[in-house]
């Protein structure tokens, strides 16, 4: 396992909001078991935006399945709000890559999921929505059923939706997948510019490498199957960051180092098939 | 740095729809202009076979004739008619009840599906015909047996449907309610029924069409009302053309009650409609 | 390939040679092929039939003949009277009221002379005149014609008429609406078979006979033909009534035995415990003294159309004359 930058000091590791210790995962295929994910460590404090990336099949959405709650780890420990978390289910924001809006409701009615379920009315939950909707690109259409909507519409819904229960941690995984390449660049500078005011700390999974090191302030890069950490890159460019910087040097030089990082093993990138 | 005030252009694939009230009758007979062409010319090929081979009347009345019954005995078929659609829509309405929780109860427990799910098939499997008469001992004559036969009848379509549609949530879907803290109710209530809707509806126009078959069964084994009764009377008169009749205004029953069913969905699901006629748009 | 069309157009040939000779067999043979429909399930009072058929009388009167129950034995006059059947059993009224339709239809024999339809009560009911039904459910099988035949028994006894009871439809279970007491009393029940079977079943009846009480006397059974055949084949009905008469006077005779080949002769259920005591109360009525089996008295065709008529059963006004015929009852 190599590293560029050391290991974070213990201090710091006290402070994080979300911490992955130690966690592995093993699933059974033909009665025999075998690894998805292996003693992955990782954290993020708060306020932070931290990227994973790696090759497809390496098992980044189980990671975010366990962190998120849906699935428990084989073995390791997770910590939210550094406590010890073995309840995560409802703890974490959790953007998919399927928008999953469902077609029974209306867009608004869709963003206001999370507030619902938490017991808050639909008339309050809706204020807060509707007072977001233009900030999302969704002004006028809060009517409308999600068939209706292009791919990017719906994944800035579903974007609303994630945030609007006001969570401190966010687990985003390939959230822009949908979007093309010119509408990928502004999205980057709406998010990061809606995440100062917001102050959350984000968790995001991306095989995007320019768009890992614009976002965060740290890059996990990630094995093939069985996953592992194999590189912890901590990205010190300036913030706020800038479109400009996308073609600086130091910039360069991070792209330079997680691509090398990526095509280290060429081979078991091209033999997994899913992630 | 200013926060930007607005996302990328929003560019929608398709902005929905107002319902064209105007040019509703092109639609209208758009719509049912075929099948009336087709009822139309089978009326005239039945028509003309009656005439030119003076088929008795008792035997194969001519459309003609059954019309002039229609209009000539309308007090008494009207009567009948209300008996029997009071029977058809009161054991749909119990038969939906019962349909509906049961399906609940299957779809959310594995045990109740292994108990119950055997005795909702022998549900279908028992003719009707033979515990219509078994009914009418147990119950009595009145309107009572008609609407368990009609329930009987209705019960299976209704529970099959709900439940598959309850049980075919999308598990992405349910996934996310989790992540988000959802309850196991709010997860059947905001996620499991509304998915079973369609199936539901599905289910209720099946039911619907044999809830008539069934009311006229359990008419005709005993009954001193509606249009089975009806049917059974004129028969011995050899008043052929008031048995047809009187299936006229079955089948004018019968579709008109199909069509309310998929008019109450229009206006429940609404999404469903429009959802599948866009995917057959992309 | 060729070798394969000529074996199939051999074998083709050889099936329509077949069929052409069989065809021409048939011909050959002088038997009529008749149809007759039966009434109701194969009962005590089809014996003399099933007599005929088995004793080959009907054979030795060149005559092929195939006895049914159709499916839905209300159908019998439309069959008849439309060709389908040649022959069927049904009922006075019911050939009457066909007839007020214009369905061509007339009776040739009468089978079982007086009625058999009665009103039946349980004995612990205490009912034992038509005035004690006042206030009280009747059950009956949806065929119109009762309801007049117990008006009128109940104004003969002094009643004001249908008003006085409740009618209750309880379709052809006419037992267990007697026995679960859902009803008082039924009408539309055979003496002959209901009311043993309610015995049998250890409810004791009371029986009121219908032509006791107001109800002109008339046939109960009857067998039917059309007027096309009766135009076209008179022939065939003669023979037809000569192995017909030869059966029931057989049965006439020896019922018991008859019921024997009742029960031997037809796939169908036979309740051998109703049949028997059945066809010893049906014996008395086929023996007949003065006139050959089936001769039809014309004064009980006259009044009883004109107790129809009387209780605005008939449609249209109906020649009782036209309704039956003794034409064929001549010879031996």
């Amino acid at each position: 396992m190599k590293q560029v930058s050391s290991n974070a000091p213990d201090e710091v590791l006290r402070d994080a909001k979300v911490r992955v210790e130690g966690v592995s995962k093993y699933m059974l295929q033909d009665g025999k078991p075998f690894a998805v994910l292996q003693d992955v460590n990782l954290y993020a404090n708060a306020g932070e935006i931290v990227s994973l990336i790696g090759p497809s099949g390496c098992g980044k959405s189980t990671l975010l399945n366990i962190m998120a709650g849906l699935e428990q780890p084989s073995s390791g420990t997770l910590y939210l709000h550094g406590h010890r978390a073995e309840q995560r289910l409802g703890m974490v924001g959790y953007m998919q890559q399927k928008d999953l809006l469902l077609p029974w409701r209306n867009v608004l009615d869709n963003v206001i999921l999370g507030l619902e379920l938490r017991g808050i009315s639909r008339r309050l939950a809706r204020a807060r929505a509707l007072a977001l909707m233009e900030q999302f690109g969704l002004k006028g259409f809060e009517t409308a059923y999600p068939y209706a909507l292009s791919g990017g519409m719906r994944q800035r819904a579903a974007f609303l939706r994630t945030i609007l229960p006001e969570q401190e941690v966010f687990l985003l995984d390939e959230p822009f997948g949908a979007l093309d390449a010119l509408n990928r660049a502004q999205i980057h500078e709406w998010l990061l510019g809606l995440w100062e005011t917001l102050h959350k700390t984000i968790v995001l999974v991306t095989h995007d490498v320019d768009e890992a090191i614009f976002l965060s302030d740290r890059v996990y890069v990630m094995t093939s199957r069985p996953g592992r950490v194999q590189l912890v890159q901590g990205i010190n460019l300036p913030r706020p960051r800038r479109l400009e910087m996308v073609t600086t040097a130091p910039f360069v030089a991070f792209k330079t180092q997680l691509l090398a990082a990526l095509r280290q093993e060429p081979a078991a990138a091209a033999r997994d098939g899913k992630q | 740095m200013s926060t930007p005030d607005r996302a990328p252009a929003a560019q929608p694939a398709m902005a929905p729809r107002a319902t064209p009230y105007t040019g509703r009758l092109r639609r209208l007979t758009g719509h049912w202009g075929p099948a009336a062409l087709i009822v139309l010319g089978l009326l005239g090929i039945w028509e003309s076979y009656v005439r030119l081979w003076a088929v008795p009347k008792w035997l194969l009345p001519a459309p003609s004739v059954i019309a002039m019954t229609l209009i000539g005995s309308r007090a008494l078929l009207l009567d009948h008619t209300l008996v029997t659609l009071l029977e058809v829509v009161v054991g749909f309405g119990l038969s939906l009840l019962c349909g509906v929780l049961l399906a609940c109860g299957i779809a959310t427990s594995q045990t109740l599906e292994r108990a119950l799910y055997p005795f909702v098939i022998a549900s279908q499997m028992v003719p009707i015909i033979v515990i219509a008469p078994l009914l009418l001992i147990w119950v009595g004559y009145g309107l009572t047996p008609k609407i368990i036969v009609v329930a009987l009848t209705a019960f299976f379509p209704i529970v099959v449907n709900m439940a598959d549609g309850l049980k075919s949530a999308d598990p992405d879907a349910v996934n996310l309610l989790r992540t988000m803290g959802a309850s196991r109710w709010q997860i059947f209530v905001k996620v499991q029924v509304p998915t079973s809707l369609p199936f539901l509806f599905s289910g209720l126009r099946v039911a619907m069409a044999v809830s008539v078959i069934g009311a006229v069964i359990g008419e005709w084994v005993g009954s001193s009302q509606g249009l089975g009764y009806l049917m059974i009377r004129s028969k011995p008169q050899f008043l052929t053309e008031r048995v047809f009749a009187a299936i006229v205004m079955l089948s004018v029953m019968g579709v008109a009650l199909f069509v309310l069913v998929g008019i109450i969905e229009q206006h429940v699901i609404p999404w469903w409609h429009n959802e599948q006629r866009q995917r057959s748009l992309k | 390939m060729a070798q394969y069309i000529l074996r199939l157009a051999m074998l083709w040939s050889l099936c329509v040679l077949m069929l052409v000779a069989s065809g021409s067999l048939s011909a050959h043979a002088q038997n009529a092929v008749l149809k007759l429909a039966l009434d109701w399930y194969p009962n005590a009072n089809h014996l003399g039939l099933f007599i005929a058929q088995e004793k080959g009388y009907f054979r030795q009167a060149n005559l092929d003949v195939t006895l049914y129950t159709p499916v839905d034995p209300s159908t019998v006059l439309q069959t008849v009277g439309s060709g389908t059947d040649d022959f069927g059993i049904s009922y006075q009224p019911d050939v009457l009221l066909a007839r007020a339709q214009g369905v061509p239809v007339v009776s040739v024999a009468g089978l079982v002379p007086h009625p058999l339809n009665s009103v039946i009560a349980l004995k612990s009911s205490g009912i034992i005149r038509p005035r004690d039904l006042v206030g009280k459910k009747v059950g009956y099988p949806a065929i119109p014609t009762n309801e007049p035949l117990l008006g009128t028994m109940l104004k003969t006894d002094g009643a004001r008429g249908l008003q006085d009871v409740e009618m209750i439809n309880v379709g052809f279970d006419l037992v267990p609406a007697l026995i679960s007491r859902r009803v008082d009393a039924v009408v539309g029940a055979y003496w002959t078979h209901e009311s043993i079977v309610l015995e049998n079943q250890g409810h004791p009846v009371h029986i009121m006979r219908v032509e006791e009480w107001g109800v002109p006397d008339y046939y109960e059974l009857v067998l039917v033909t059309n007027e096309s055949t009766i135009k076209n084949k008179p022939d065939i009905i003669t023979r037809f009534l000569r192995a017909l008469r030869r059966g029931y006077e057989d049965a006439a005779q020896a019922p018991q035995a008859g019921v024997d080949i009742l029960l031997k002769s037809t796939k169908a259920e036979v309740d051998e415990k109703i049949e028997r005591p059945g066809a010893a109360l049906l014996a008395p009525l086929w023996k007949t003294d003065k006139t050959p089996f089936g001769m039809q008295d014309a004064a009980k065709w006259e009044s009883f159309t004109r107790w129809m008529q009387a209780n605005g059963q008939l449609a249209s006004p109906v020649k009782a004359e036209d309704a039956f015929t003794n034409r064929f009852h001549g010879g031996n």
